[in-house]
This record gives C-alpha cells, sequence and structure tokens, in this order.
C-alpha cells in the first residue's frame, strides 16, 4: 500500500519534470541549419511558440544556424548540440539596439537557459568591419573614437537583464564584435562549463556580471582581448551579492577577474576560488571601487596567476558618483605567480595597447588607497610569486624620499599601470590600514634598484613570515607616514 | 541682364528638382543582390535613412534582392531597374502582419512609389505552402478552409493605407500569395504600365482600391487568378471616388473588373474606359453594392470583353451593414463581347472553381436589384455581343409565367452565377428602373430555348434599335411586373 504511494508520487514527479523539458526541434520551425537563410524570425517564432506552451528546449543540431537578435523568452533554453553553431549575421542592421546591442537578448524573464557543447559565434571580426563601413559612409552615427565603433553599436553575443534563474552550461562563446556575455541585475544565475574565445575585436570582455546576485561562475574556460570575467555596479542601489566565482582558467589581455570599473553600488560576499589566470596583459586580480560603491567581504583562495603583467590591484578613487567609495574586508591567500619582463599577451588577438613611454615593470600586488577612502583589513596568506625586476634607476625612478611626486589620480580610470613608475618591484601600498601579509614569499629575478616593499600612508598593518630573495638587497621595507606596523 | 535673371531661375528650379529625386544605390547600403541573403533590416534601414534625409530613390540594380516585410516612408521611391527582382522571401515569418499581412506596407506616408522595369516576386506558392506546413503542424492557428490558409496568413505584395501621392509605374509583380496589391484610403494615387501576374495561389487579386480618391489606373496588364481590378468599399463613412481605370488589358479566373464584395461606403465619378478583358471566368464587370453603400455616376466606354463567362453583372443586395445599397447613373457604352460555351479560363493557374451542377449559360448582360434597393438610371449604348447559346429545356428551366421561383437571396455573396438558371440569354433585368438601351445588337450561336431579354419589375426604361440574331426567334422581350416599357 505505502509502497504504491511512492510509486504514485514517483510517477508524478517524472511527469512534473517532463512537462518542463519538453525538447523542439529547430527544423520543426523551419529553422534552417544552412548558414546562409537568415533565421531570425523564425527562431524568435520557436522561442516565443514554446515559452507559450509550457516551456522547453530549443534543440540546434549539426549545422550553421545564421541569425540576427533573438529574445529568449521564460522556460525556454537553447541547446546547441556538438556541431551546432548559433551564428551572428554580418549584418550590422539585424541586430537591434535596447540600450546595447545583441545576438541574444532577454529582459525579464525567468528559467531560462543557454546549454549544450554547441557555439554561439558572433562573427564579430567581419560584423565590426561592416559597422566601420556603415560608419565611414555616414550611415551610422558613431564617436568613433581610436576608429572603433562604440561598444552600443556593436552587438554582444548575450545580454541578459533583470531574468531568474539562468542557466548557461557547456556552449562556447566566439568571436563577438563586443563584449560576449553581459547578465544585467540579475538573479540565480549559473555559468557552468563554458568556453570564450573572444579574441577578434576590441572591448571584448569575457564575462560581465552586473549588479547581480546569487551567481555561480565555474568551470569555465575564458580567451577574451579584454576583462576576462568582470563585475560591475552600474546602479548605486543595487550590487553584485552572492557569487562563487571557482575553477575557472583565463587568459585575457586586460584584467584575468575584475570588480568594476563601473563601481557605483557594490560588490559582496564574493568567494573567487581555485581559478587559474595566464598569459594576461594587466592584473590577475583587479578590485577597483571608483564610483562610490563599496567592495567587502571578497574571499580569494587558490589564485594560480602565469605570465600576468600584475598579481593583485587593488584601488579605490573617486570617479563619478557622490560619496566614498569603500573597500573592506579582502581574504586573499594561497596564491602563485610570475610577473614576466615581456608582454605576457603577446601574440594573441587584439593585445593589450603597449604604453607611450617605456618604463620599469609595476609591482606585483599594488594597493592604491585615496586619502578620503582608505583600504582597510585586507589579508595575503600564503602568496608566493618570481618578478622578473631589472627595474633600471636610469630609465625612470620615483626618488624613496619624493613618494609625494606619485600622484593621487582619485578621478582616473583604474589600472594597475595607472601611476607609472612605482618605488618597489613586490609590493607596493598606499592609503591603507589593516593589511596582514603572512607566508609571503617574493622572489625578484634581475636585479633592480627598486625595495621590495613600500608602504606610504598605511596603519596598523603585520608582516609575518615575509621571504624576500632579491640580489643585492639592502631594506625588505621601506615606510612613509605610517603607523603602527608590526613585523614579526 | 533680364536674361542672367532667368537662368538664375532656371538653375534654381533645375536644383529644386534633382533635390527631390537624390538616387541613391541599394548596394550603397549593404544591401546584397545573390538571392539568399535575407536584406529586410537593410532594405528597411535604406528607406529610413533616405526618407530623413529628404527623400529620393533607393535604386536595384539586376540582381535578386531576398527580403522580407519593409515599410516604405515619406519622400522614397523603390526604383527597380530591368532585371532587378525584388524576392519575398519564402518564410511565412519573415512577414509583418498589420491589418493584413504583407511585404511591402506604407501607412500613412506620401509621395511614395515604386518605379522601373523590375520585379516584384512574392514567391507566393512556396510562402502559401510553407504557411500550409505550419498549419499543418499547429504551428500557426487558421481556419484552414477548403485546404487554404485564410487571407490573413498569407502577405500580400503592396499594402497601402492612408497614403497620399503615390506613383507606382512599370513595374512587374509576379506570385503573390494572396492579393496582389491593396491601396486603402489612399488619394492621389497612379498605377501606370504596371504587369501583374499572378496565378500562384488561391484569392490573387490583380489590383485593389479601397476607399480611394483620385486614382488613375492605366496601361496595365495583369493575369490574376482572382479578381482582375477591384474596387472595394470596406469604411461606410468613405468611398472610392474620382478614378479613372483606362487602357488595361485583364485577364483573369473571376471578374475582368469589379466594385465589392465590400461595399459598406460607395463608389463614385469613376469612368473605365478602353479597357480589354479576356478570357475570364465570371464578369467582364460586376459593380455590385450589397452591404448599404451606393454606386453612382459610373461611365463605361470602349469595352472589349473576350472568351468571358459574363458581360455585365449589376447588383444591388443587403449583405451586411445598415440602410439601403444603391445603384444609380450607370452609363456603358461601344461595348463588344462574346460569352463562350467553354469555360473561359481553362488551363490557366488556380482556375475558378467549376459549380456543383452543370447548368445552362447565364445571360451576357445581368442588372439584378433587389426590391428595396431598386437599380435605377442605366444606359446601354452601342452594345454587340455574341453568346453561344445552346441552352437546353430538358438540362433546367425557369419557366416564364414562374419568374418567382427565381431566388431573391439579398444576402448571398454576390457573383452573375449566384441564381444559377436563369430565362433569358442576352439581357435579364429585375427590380430596375430608367432604363435606357440602345444600338444593342446580339447573336446567340446555337440554338436556344430561352428568350433573348426578360424583365421582370422593370419600370420606366426604353429600348431602342435592338437587333437580335437568333435561331427559331419568336419573341425579344418577355416583360412581368413591368410598367412604361418602350420600344421604338
Amino acid at each position: 500500500m505505502n509502497m504504491k504511494k511512492y510509486v504514485l508520487l514517483l510517477l508524478i514527479c517524472l511527469q512534473g519534470l517532463t512537462l518542463f523539458a519538453k525538447d523542439y526541434k529547430a527544423s520543426t520551425f523551419g529553422i534552417h541549419s544552412d548558414g546562409t537563410t537568415l533565421n531570425t524570425r523564425s527562431i524568435q517564432f520557436a522561442i516565443d511558440y514554446i515559452s507559450a506552451n509550457g516551456g522547453g528546449r530549443l534543440v540546434f543540431y549539426v549545422g550553421r544556424y545564421l541569425t540576427g537578435s533573438v529574445y529568449l523568452k521564460s522556460n525556454v533554453t537553447l541547446h546547441l548540440e556538438e556541431g551546432a553553431v548559433l551564428l551572428g549575421s554580418l549584418n550590422p542592421f539585424d541586430y537591434d539596439r535596447k540600450g546595447f546591442s545583441a545576438l541574444v537578448f532577454a529582459f525579464n524573464q525567468q528559467n531560462i537557459g543557454l546549454t549544450g557543447l554547441g557555439i554561439i559565434d558572433g562573427q564579430g571580426k567581419y560584423l565590426a568591419r561592416n559597422v566601420i563601413d556603415q560608419i565611414e559612409k555616414g550611415l551610422i552615427k558613431d564617436a568613433y573614437t581610436h576608429s572603433r565603433p562604440s561598444a552600443e553599436n556593436r552587438a554582444m553575443l548575450v545580454n541578459f537583464r533583470e531574468c531568474k534563474e539562468v542557466t548557461v552550461r557547456g556552449v562556447t562563446f566566439r568571436n563577438s564584435a563586443s563584449w560576449t556575455q553581459t547578465y544585467d541585475q540579475c538573479k540565480n544565475l549559473t555559468i557552468d562549463s563554458i568556453r570564450v574565445d573572444n579574441t577578434v575585436y576590441w572591448n571584448e570582455d569575457g564575462v560581465d556580471i552586473v549588479d547581480c546576485e546569487d551567481v555561480k561562475m565555474t568551470n569555465s574556460y575564458i580567451d577574451a582581448a579584454d576583462d576576462g570575467i568582470c563585475l560591475k555596479s552600474h546602479d548605486a542601489t543595487k550590487a553584485c551579492k552572492n557569487i562563487l566565482i571557482s575553477n575557472n582558467k583565463i587568459r585575457s589581455s586586460a584584467n584575468g577577474i575584475k570588480f568594476g570599473t563601473v563601481s557605483a553600488g557594490g560588490f559582496v560576499n564574493i568567494k573567487i576560488l581555485n581559478n587559474v589566470v595566464f598569459d594576461t596583459y594587466r592584473s590577475a586580480i583587479a578590485l577597483e571601487a571608483v564610483d562610490g560603491g563599496y567592495i567587502e567581504n571578497v574571499e580569494i583562495d587558490g589564485l594560480q596567476s602565469i605570465n600576468t603583467g600584475n598579481l593583485i590591484f587593488l584601488r579605490t578613487g573617486k570617479r563619478w558618483g557622490e560619496g566614498k567609495s569603500r573597500m573592506n574586508n579582502i581574504r586573499i591567500s594561497n596564491v602563485t605567480a610570475d610577473i614576466p619582463a615581456k608582454k605576457p599577451d603577446a601574440g594573441y588577438g587584439y593585445e593589450g595597447p603597449e604604453e607611450d613611454e617605456p618604463r620599469n615593470i609595476s609591482p606585483a600586488i599594488i594597493v592604491a588607497g585615496i586619502p578620503e577612502s582608505v583600504i582597510s583589513n585586507v589579508s595575503f596568506k600564503n602568496i608566493s610569486f618570481r618578478h622578473a625586476g631589472g627595474g633600471n634607476i636610469q630609465y625612470a625612478n620615483v626618488p624613496l624620499d619624493k613618494l609625494e611626486l606619485i600622484p593621487e589620480l582619485p578621478a582616473k580610470y583604474p589600472d594597475f599601470s595607472m601611476f607609472k613608475e612605482l618605488p618597489s618591484w613586490g609590493i607596493f601600498a598606499k592609503h591603507a590600514k589593516g593589511l596582514q601579509f603572512s607566508g609571503i614569499s617574493m622572489e625578484c629575478e634581475r636585479k633592480d634598484f627598486r625595495v621590495p616593499v613600500v608602504l606610504d600612508d598605511v596603519q596598523e598593518s603585520t608582516f609575518s613570515g615575509l621571504k624576500i630573495k632579491q640580489a643585492g638587497k639592502k631594506k625588505d621595507i621601506h615606510q612613509n607616514n605610517t603607523k603602527g606596523i608590526l613585523l614579526k | 541682364m533680364k536674361f542672367k535673371k532667368y537662368i538664375l531661375i532656371a538653375l534654381l528650379l533645375i536644383e529644386c528638382a534633382t533635390a527631390g529625386a537624390k538616387d541613391y544605390k541599394a548596394s550603397f547600403f549593404g544591401i546584397q543582390p545573390g538571392g539568399q541573403v535575407l536584406n529586410t533590416k537593410s532594405i528597411q534601414f535604406a528607406i529610413d535613412h533616405i526618407s530623413a534625409s529628404g527623400g529620393g530613390r533607393l535604386i536595384f540594380e539586376t540582381g535578386k534582392y531576398l527580403s522580407g516585410s519593409i515599410y516604405l516612408k515619406s519622400g522614397v521611391t523603390l526604383h527597380l531597374e530591368e532585371g532587378a527582382t525584388l524576392l519575398g522571401s519564402l518564410n511565412p515569418m519573415d512577414y509583418d502582419k498589420k491589418i493584413w499581412m504583407a511585404f511591402i506596407f506604407a501607412y500613412n506616408q506620401q509621395n511614395i512609389g515604386i518605379t522601373g522595369k523590375g520585379t516584384i516576386d512574392g514567391q507566393g506558392k512556396y510562402v502559401a505552402r510553407n504557411v500550409v506546413e505550419m498549419i499543418e503542424k499547429g504551428l500557426i492557428k487558421d481556419s484552414y478552409k477548403y485546404g487554404r490558409p485564410s487571407e490573413g496568413s498569407r502577405p500580400m505584395m503592396l499594402n497601402f493605407r492612408e497614403c497620399k501621392d503615390i506613383f507606382v509605374q512599370g513595374i512587374t509583380f509576379r506570385n503573390s500569395a494572396c492579393w496582389n496589391q491593396t491601396y486603402d484610403q489612399c488619394k492621389n494615387l497612379v498605377i501606370d504600365s504596371v504587369i501583374v501576374d499572378n496565378v500562384a495561389y488561391w484569392n490573387e487579386d490583380g489590383v485593389d482600391l479601397v476607399d480611394c480618391e483620385d486614382v488613375r489606373v492605366t496601361n496595365c496588364y495583369i493575369d490574376a487568378a482572382d479578381d482582375g481590378i477591384c474596387l472595394k468599399s470596406h469604411d461606410a463613412t468613405k468611398a472610392c471616388k474620382n478614378i479613372l481605370i483606362s487602357n488595361n488589358k485583364i485577364r483573369t479566373s473571376a471578374n475582368g473588373i469589379k466594385f465589392g464584395t465590400a461595399s459598406r461606403g460607395g463608389f463614385s465619378n469613376i469612368r473605365i474606359l478602353n479597357n480589354v478583358v479576356f478570357d475570364t471566368y465570371r464578369s467582364a464587370i460586376a459593380l455590385e453594392a450589397v452591404d448599404c453603400g451606393y454606386i453612382e455616376n459610373i461611365e463605361i466606354d470602349g469595352l472589349v470583353s473576350q472568351n468571358t463567362g459574363n458581360l455585365i453583372f449589376l447588383r444591388t443586395g443587403k449583405r451586411w451593414g445598415e440602410g439601403k445599397s444603391r445603384m444609380e447613373n450607370i452609363r456603358i457604352r461601344n461595348v463588344t463581347a462574346d460569352i463562350p460555351a467553354a469555360k473561359p479560363d481553362a488551363a490557366y493557374g488556380y482556375e475558378g472553381p467549376e459549380e456543383d451542377q452543370p447548368r445552362n449559360l447565364s445571360p451576357g448582360i445581368m442588372i439584378m436589384g433587389i426590391p428595396e434597393a431598386m437599380i435605377s438610371g442605366v444606359i446601354l449604348e452601342n452594345i454587340t455581343f455574341r453568346h453561344a447559346g445552346g441552352g437546353n429545356i430538358h438540362y433546367a428551366n425557369v419557366p416564364l409565367q414562374q419568374l418567382n421561383l427565381i431566388p431573391e437571396i439579398p444576402a448571398k455573396y454576390p457573383d452573375f452565377s449566384m441564381f444559377k438558371e436563369l430565362p433569358a440569354w442576352g439581357i435579364f433585368v429585375r427590380h430596375a428602373k430608367n432604363l435606357q438601351f440602345s444600338g444593342i445588337s446580339m447573336e446567340c450561336e446555337k440554338n436556344d430555348f430561352r428568350m433573348p431579354i426578360v424583365l421582370d419589375n422593370v419600370q420606366q426604361s426604353q429600348f431602342k434599335t435592338l437587333k437580335i440574331k437568333q435561331e427559331g426567334l419568336k419573341k425579344e422581350i418577355y416583360q412581368n411586373r413591368s410598367k412604361g416599357i418602350t420600344l421604338l
């Protein structure tokens, strides 16, 4: 009797499951796989139909499915089987512009997804060229700074806004003309095992998460011309909250994992675990609160940074917005890194731009607050890195007794290279308090005239277990305007 | 001095003229001529751009330009060079549905045109088949009567509504999936030298004019599966007014030139001059006021009707709407015709449907009022026609003394065949007054048991110089319930 009840219950449950997992073949809707038929309207019809009929997966089998902008709707998953390519049209006019332009939009939808081992290919290189063509003919109005169409005029691959229960799994994102994928004010977002191959044009971030809550970003491989995984906060009343970024491998011609630049609201309760960043032009990790927002309670554990221009860049500033930016309670542990002498992203598509003037290599760890937004409570534990060194005093020099020559630049676009020449090769910290360094092991490969660690206006901080290897080293730490620095 | 002034003025005038006629090549906007790239959005962008830039022509040079629904805007002319084909997408989803579905829309625009010796090809046979497929899959909801998708699910080629100053010249319209071109509540419309080749599916009218004013339809060649040139009035407060239809050659599997069926408002001041109608299943001319609208002040002069099922069908009725339909002051002159024994549209694509029961041929001229809407003031002058005759009394017979057996059917869809068997071969008139026949010459080819002319409830009418050739002719005119009939 009891057994029968369970069986019945099980059957009901199964039925419930299958109800929401109905599969529809793309071909049912007359969607063509030949790569030349523009399927925009058929795909849209299919999505609308599936959404209106209780939801399910729109399944694309092997083939090339050409399309312009489509809008994902509640309870619909686009499932791309291995060998299926959702191919962005080469024609700029086939894309809609909703603030930004995108191939796959979703606004205010829930329970949506992009899954499967297939590919979303934006053909961005050619699309961008076609945009340029239209700009140069005067047909599209664009600021066209640096001969690049503005990001708004180049379609990203995915733009989801105010969506809930979003699953993106397995898919390869390739060749966007702009950022790859932007999730804005989404909740319950899972991005797992995706691959981003995006080095065909400028501004190609790998994943952008804007003011999202409850996000898991895991097991992904990202090769992006711009920031790899980038958390932003556009809305001063909102924040990126409860986010896990783990087991990802990232290559970028900008920053590996970045918070900002836009940081109007905040970033809180974020765990960044066991990631690898390699061949990356700027920082492996860059946390930037420059627009009056806050960054707090961030845990970074198990980071491997291989061949990156900088390891960690923490920055407060005052660029946009009212009020004071804030950065507090950052825990960084178990990190290995190497900072090379050469350009780390050399040979990748759309390399990061060379600086106008050559200079000595930046320090690996930069903690750069501003006087009105002191960075507080940052722990660095078990950090081990090699730095290429080679700092040449004839080349450039910021004397240790004239640290005030280093500009504050609170309103400047933040970046590890923003201060140009700095007087240390290992760690440079300014306007910070409550820093705890323990188990720091750093090595300078080539002779460098600079000090390993420079602290300027740093308060109540401790160093324990500091191991420094540098040829001709005179002193470990230079302090200026500091108080309560404890060396164990 | 004075001379210089004139030159200056002349130059200014030329400049003004060219300012309004700027030419833009389609290729300039990235519109592709290969027939495979779907150009919908590029063509739309081009139209919007030209309209916003002061107007001009969008020139399509030799090639096939695939597109879905586009919207023509003020000041823009689509110019198709000889060898250029604007090709309708095969995908039903590529068409928008406003009131109706269409390939080229224009709503509330002015100074628009479609010109050139190129072709607009709807690929309607295949679009219709694809619609059928979607219906049979259950993806599109449709009443699907007779295995045909309803008109609302099939795109017509042109749907212009509430537009002014329209110029359509030279174009060949081919293979619509529905009506060919509908002009609804338009003003100042010129349709000149257009070719319609439209026998690819059901309901393919050649030209539909709905509640339009100041129209010229001239020098056109129309081959249509449904009505050739069809004037309609959908709005009880509006009318078709001031229309010239001249020098057209028309072939259809319905009516050559028709007013109605929708006839809510009216039709007035319409001249139909020097047209040819041939191989046409139903009437060469059918004027139908059945929805409480009016038909008045119509001049038909110089009509050649070759091999048509009926010559002239005038009908009032009471199908839709409130009030009384009205038909008066119709002048028909200089007409030659022959009514054949065989089906006139045999072997053309989408032939008119055979009737369920075989019957004797309808009379050449039918004037069919209803008691509450007498047809009045019709002049028929210099009309010559041959009728195949062959009426067989064993086949069917409406006895002359039982004319009341002929039903009134005021609410029925009007058509020359609606009464089935009639007791005359030449002229049948019912519920009419003030008719003037003069110079009527009619010949019955094969032996026919029927009268040449039957009048039933006809008042105050005249017959002058009536010439009738019929084997075994006993009596020319049979009168019933008639008064004031004079024979001169």
